[in-house]
């Protein structure tokens, strides 16, 4: 007959408090959300050399004086956020596993999914200020150009009846 | 040498808890003296090292070992009595859940040098949930999830919609944010009723015949805040 000495049962044993907990709906929907932005600003943050260029460019002109300073920030904190980046999608992969794909899971990993929304909701922060700053400039040079047509005439007439 | 009986102390004389009332039929009726010296001395080496660390090891008497679980009808619930060997709740992946308190208090017995040869356990299940002669699903045996992890992951889950909620700010509108916040009173499911599991430790002595001697160790109910 199999016998568990005192010991053996505490050593499987773990505090109920921090025991298995199926993880808040909204929780679970954030986590989702970041991994999303996660995989979404990894070719922006590969890219970001590269996007020198753009910065300096023509495009971003009228707002150059918020784009400027916000890419050589980036560009100084490149290492770091790189490496901030591949904890956030480790992090995705553990929760994922540890979780059974966020059904439920030990206090801890509920902590975790915590911090890698806090490490995807930060990067998509930076990826909305960049689309954002692109868009805003996009609609300032269509509007400026629509306006120029205007003023030439080359605009097309709409006659109403 | 005049040979040592011990006779134990009856439970009905004492005021009892839901887990005395039910582990009653089973020892009542087994009260024979502790014959064998080994046993004894061991026997009185427990209780004093339990009475002298203040812990709460109470003889209840003796009782054959059995493989597997037994069950024990109740008014309300049943009750299992299962060799923690072959309980599915102590292997499983996340651990064997024990409120804080309790756990603090076998840990003590522990490191008191407080020792037993086998560890029983005892889960109350709603009646007719687990049957004498098959194996325990292990889902009738686990506890529910804790109350207060199930608030703390509300809270991360809030604060979660929060975090969100300032970083899209500018492409949500504000009524899309307000839905999201109204479904943070998540509901907490079937985990408002408790159960009321206890852990019985056991003393073998070197005759495979001979009873064992059996000890309350502690209880606990799962979610009492």
């Amino acid at each position: 007959m199999r016998r568990m000495t005192l010991g053996e049962l505490l050593a499987r044993a773990t505090p109920y408090e921090h025991w298995r907990t199926p993880l808040d709906a909204n929780l679970a929907r954030g986590f989702v959300l970041s991994a999303v932005a996660l995989l979404l600003v990894a070719p922006l943050l590969w890219c970001l050399p590269a996007l020198a260029g753009l910065t300096a460019s023509w495009l971003l002109l009228p707002l150059g004086w918020l784009a400027l300073p916000l890419h050589e920030s980036l560009m100084q904190r490149w290492g770091l956020l790189l490496h901030l980046h591949s904890v956030g999608l480790i992090l995705t992969a553990v929760v994922l596993v540890a979780t059974r794909l966020l059904r439920a899971g030990r206090m801890l990993w509920h902590g975790i999914a915590f911090a890698q929304i806090i490490l995807g909701a930060t990067q998509a922060a930076i990826l909305l200020l960049w689309v954002g700053i692109v868009l805003l400039c996009a609609a300032l040079w269509a509007s400026i150009a629509i306006t120029m047509l205007a003023l030439l005439g080359l605009l097309p007439r709409f006659h109403l009846r | 040498m005049a040979r040592q009986v011990f006779t134990p102390h009856p439970l009905r004389n004492r005021a009892r808890t839901r887990v005395e009332h039910c582990i009653e039929p089973m020892v009542a009726s087994v009260f024979p003296p502790i014959e064998a010296p080994n046993l004894l001395e061991r026997h009185h080496a427990l209780l004093s090292r339990a009475r002298a660390a203040r812990l709460p090891v109470r003889y209840l008497g003796r009782a054959p070992l059995f493989d597997g679980h037994r069950v024990f009808p109740g008014s309300y619930s049943d009750w299992v009595l299962i060799n923690a060997a072959a309980d599915p709740c102590v292997s499983d992946r996340d651990g064997f859940p024990i409120p804080a308190a309790p756990l603090k208090v076998l840990r003590r017995m522990e490191a008191r040098g407080i020792e037993f040869d086998a560890i029983y356990l005892l889960h109350e299940v709603p009646a007719g949930a687990v049957r004498a002669g098959e194996p325990p699903a292990v889902e009738a045996l686990l506890p529910p999830p804790s109350v207060r992890a199930q608030r703390h992951s509300r809270h991360l889950g809030l604060a979660s919609t929060l975090l969100w909620a300032a970083t899209l700010l500018p492409l949500l509108s504000s009524t899309r944010i307000a839905r999201t916040l109204v479904n943070r009173a998540a509901p907490l499911g079937a985990s408002l009723h408790a159960l009321d599991p206890a852990v019985f430790g056991v003393l073998v002595g070197q005759a495979e015949r001979e009873l064992a001697c059996w000890y309350y160790l502690t209880h606990w109910i799962y979610n009492q805040e």
